[in-house]
């Protein structure tokens, strides 16, 4: 048991107004931003299905929360 | 690294009994994550999937199912 606790997914706090988009482009910087806004947001489903922040708000849209802790990698295999 | 795919799906009773898919993805690395689905979100998944039932989702990637949640997400919109 306490092997398996050892093993941590690389994560981050998001930055002032990050989005899916500035995330990808800053901690993936060799790959296309779009594509990996869509896996982060795979990995990252306790943030990707909050609502988005309200229209007309300053963070429209945007799930991210400055307190969220977003993983830069997939879930660990069991 | 590849995007997840759809590795099994199962029907569970959400509030009220309301019926929800809860799709397992299956990432590159084997890790696993589960996302549940409303009925609009579901039936989208299936028409863009051009699956007739739920077992026929295997394999399908997770940007499909992303684009389902967008439709049930979207049902209010004004646009």
């Amino acid at each position: 048991m306490s092997a398996s606790l050892n093993a941590v997914r690389r994560s981050i706090f998001p930055a002032d107004g990050d989005t899916w988009e500035t995330i990808a482009a800053r901690e993936f910087p060799n790959d296309d931003p779009a594509t990996m806004a869509g896996q982060l947001q795979s990995w990252n489903m306790h943030v990707f299905m909050r609502p988005g922040a309200a229209a007309g708000s300053p963070r429209e849209g945007n799930p991210i929360l400055p307190s969220d802790v977003i993983f830069l990698e997939p879930p660990l295999a069991g | 690294m590849q995007e997840a795919v759809i590795d099994t799906v199962r029907v569970a009773a959400a509030h009220e009994g309301v019926a929800e898919l809860v799709v397992t993805l299956k990432h590159s690395n084997g890790g696993t994550s589960e996302v549940a689905l409303d009925q609009l979100a579901a039936d989208a998944l299936l028409q863009a999937c051009q699956a007739s039932s739920p077992e026929q989702l295997a394999g399908h990637s997770w940007s499909k199912v992303r684009e389902a949640m967008a439709v049930s997400w979207n049902r209010f919109s004004n646009n």
